[in-house]
């Protein structure tokens, strides 16, 4: 086990750009061979994001984890947790660095589908960020950091 | 002799060799080696710094001001000097440099006397500075460079094992913009990084000859460490360094690292 940041900045994460006003994926990790990963809920998430054309996204956007197993369908996400755009507008990423401010940004994962707060992904199985906004995102500019575990196999 | 104390060192910038990096592959961009004679050992939660720059080029038109769009953004990093509040040294988060003797080199510093100068304006959002103005004072288009701290990428310390089977483990992982702002002066923040404590016991031992690495990896934006004006790296990784002992053979220590490291975690 290692620790180490689920990020949009790793080889195996993969950043599009969502539908206005249809959830979709923003952020794809898809798990590399030969390797798990763990996330657990309660760690406080960094992220940064512009609106596509600049500005901060609209405040009634809602941001979550999903994950997807190898035979789902391509569209069916199974969305984790959810948690609001307003914490991450509000703070630049440098704050968002000082725990002082992290509780409004900490994830909580949905009990009844990750009953004991945390979830262990195995290779080809898939998560992502899912973004559900009035408006699209500036892909580019999506940043995003959780604490992970990764185990090889 | 062989109760000799170990003690601390500080790898900096002058204890690494450089390299080039070419985006979209996960490479070694810094190492250090391990003497001959000495082991080094992990001391966990000593705080660490990292932070690669990377180079952006572009022209200063001819007696006139140009204001320089920055892409990827600099960082405002804590603890290094702020060209933004006048300090236009060559170890500070942005630092630009100008061809002089139009040799296409571009080599010498910008400050705010130099033929090519800052006017004093920045733009800035928020912790990043996006854009620089400059003015040429002669009569001559030139050449410019900026080496500002990466905001890009991830950047990763392992250690590595030398000669044959290149097996490598790696000790510690954060994105690059974490390490940017980290605040290695102030232990009551969370924004120090300090060394992991999973790397304690046997692999937090580094033998000797062993290499100490700095991975980057980013898909877009290259580090250029290895240029000779890339003066504002900014590392210092603490490892307390011991002699060998009398019973220790650096073969038999290596070995049994390896071993250690071949196994999956």
């Amino acid at each position: 086990m290692t620790d180490e940041a689920l990020s949009t900045e790793l080889s195996y994460a993969t950043v599009v750009q969502n539908l206005a006003d249809n959830p979709t994926p923003v952020a794809i990790w898809d798990v590399p061979e030969a390797t798990a990963i763990r996330i657990a809920q309660g760690h406080a998430a960094i992220m940064e994001v512009d609106a596509a054309g600049g500005g901060n996204v609209a405040r009634s956007a809602q941001f979550g984890l999903a994950y997807r197993e190898p035979n789902d369908s391509l569209d069916a996400w199974t969305v984790i947790s959810a948690f609001s755009i307003a914490p991450f507008n509000t703070l630049s990423l440098k704050d968002q660095q000082s725990g002082e401010n992290a509780q409004r940004r900490r994830i909580r994962f949905d009990p009844e589908r990750v009953p004991d707060g945390a979830l262990v992904l195995e290779d080809a199985d898939e998560l992502a960020l899912v973004a559900n906004a009035p408006e699209q995102i500036d892909e580019t500019s999506l940043f995003f950091n959780y604490p992970m575990q990764v185990r090889n196999r | 002799m062989s109760a000799r104390p170990s003690r601390p060192v500080y790898l900096g910038p002058d204890a690494f060799d450089f390299k080039t990096y070419t985006p979209g592959v996960s490479g070694i961009v810094a190492t250090a080696k391990v003497p001959s004679t000495q082991v080094w050992q992990v001391p966990t939660g000593m705080p660490l710094v990292v932070a690669l720059v990377g180079k952006q080029t572009a022209t200063a038109t001819a007696s006139g001001t140009t204001s320089i769009d920055l892409d990827p953004l600099a960082p405002k990093v804590d603890y290094m000097d702020d060209p933004t509040q006048g300090e236009y040294t060559s170890d500070s988060y942005l630092v630009g440099y100008f061809d002089s003797d139009a040799d296409g080199e571009p080599d010498t510093l910008i400050t705010d006397s130099t033929a090519v100068q800052y006017t004093g304006t920045f733009g800035e959002d928020s912790d990043f500075v996006t854009s620089v103005e400059i003015e040429e004072t002669g009569d001559t288009e030139r050449t410019v460079e900026f080496f500002a701290v990466m905001r890009h990428g991830l950047t990763k310390i392992q250690k590595r094992n030398s000669g044959k089977g290149n097996i490598s483990q790696e000790l510690q992982s954060e994105d690059s913009i974490t390490w940017a702002y980290s605040n290695p002066d102030a232990p009551d923040t969370d924004r120090q990084i300090t060394w992991d404590r999973a790397n304690g016991g046997l692999r937090g031992v580094i033998p000797p000859k062993f290499n100490l690495d700095l991975v980057f990896f980013d898909k877009e934006f290259g580090t250029s460490v290895a240029n000779a004006n890339a003066a504002n790296v900014e590392i210092s990784l603490p490892v307390s360094q011991r002699p060998l002992r009398d019973d220790e053979s650096p073969a038999g220590l290596r070995r049994k690292v390896t071993l250690n490291m071949a196994d999956p975690n």
